[in-house]
């Protein structure tokens, strides 16, 4: 008989089909429960990824933001120009290079950012209850491959 | 220490890293349709086409491993006999429907398992057996904390 675990022979992207959208369905309920429950796609991870201090959050460049998104600059640009729309952002001139533009939380980004990093964080401390350390490093490094294979087989 | 960063190092969340990763397969699967001259497969028809390939998994299995709900999944199989991937046949005895894959059907899921052993042996060269045996450890495990957390 073999040795080998059966979720071997189970295809990758099968597995990656069940397990992509935890982390979408935990922060939905977060930022339901949290009152913001209009929050484009993909937004959740502008939002989780800015500074969250309070009560002032510093303001990030957003062309920063839009470059860490993989997503094409005009689509990138819309959901900057959505979540400030709908009061997630607030947006400035870069005071010092005025040709720039700058990005914050507002309170009810704040709020949303913290929802979600609350959703992540559970989903990781019941991650690794879960699997080793090792299988964690092997997970990431998996992932971090995959983008790599996406971005060279062009976008 | 090393002197650049990883994609993994630098983007702390699995979530992130989850985003970042998706499309992967979707790319060299699309390339391969292109060889066979399909390019109306309609999104997720893969996993169904794979599914039917295979053989292994029952309705109900089908529709859990695509995350969607009964009517969609109708709706979606319709629209792949209608393009002449799949058959429909309807038993007489108790009305079910039971699918099966065409030659067109079987030639897109020819193209989707070759794309997917080109990103599988893309991934051999870079990462180790034991990151591989993580990765698929992890998104197994993430697909049981989803299923414990209650339905949206």
């Amino acid at each position: 008989m073999s040795d080998r675990a059966w979720y071997t022979d189970v295809p990758v992207p099968q597995l990656m089909r069940v397990a992509r959208d935890v982390y979408r369905e935990a922060a939905q309920r977060a930022l339901d429960s949290a009152g913001c429950d209009d929050i484009p796609r993909n937004g959740a991870f502008v939002l989780a990824g800015l500074d969250h201090s309070a009560p002032e959050p510093a303001f990030s460049a957003q062309a920063d933001v839009v470059g860490s998104l993989g997503l094409s600059k005009q689509a990138a640009s819309q959901l900057i120009d959505t979540l400030v729309l709908r009061e997630y952002l607030e947006r400035r001139t870069d005071p010092v290079d005025r040709r720039r533009m700058e990005v914050r939380l507002t309170d009810r980004g704040r709020t949303a950012a913290i929802a979600i990093q609350a959703a992540i964080d559970a989903i990781e401390a019941a991650l690794a209850q879960l699997i080793t350390d090792e299988e964690l490093c092997g997970l990431r490094a998996g992932l971090a491959a995959y983008r790599l294979i996406r971005e060279r087989s062009g976008d | 220490m090393p002197a650049t960063r990883s994609v993994a190092d630098t983007y702390v969340s699995i979530a992130e890293l989850m985003r970042l990763a998706r499309g992967s397969y979707k790319r060299a699967i699309d390339a391969e349709y292109a060889v066979r001259g399909i390019d109306d497969v309609p999104a997720p028809g893969g996993y169904v086409l794979a599914y039917l390939a295979n053989g292994e998994e029952s309705i109900p299995e089908m529709i859990e491993g695509l995350g969607i709900k009964k009517p969609e999944y109708a709706e979606f199989m319709d629209r792949l006999v209608l393009r002449g991937f799949i058959t429909r046949d309807i038993d007489p005895n108790d009305g079910k429907a039971s699918f099966a894959l065409t030659e067109r059907g079987y030639a897109a899921a020819e193209a989707i398992f070759a794309g997917g052993r080109i990103v599988d042996k893309q991934l051999e060269r870079k990462v180790s057996a034991d990151d591989i045996d993580g990765l698929r450890r992890g998104l197994l495990a993430l697909a049981e904390i989803k299923q414990s957390l209650p339905q949206p």
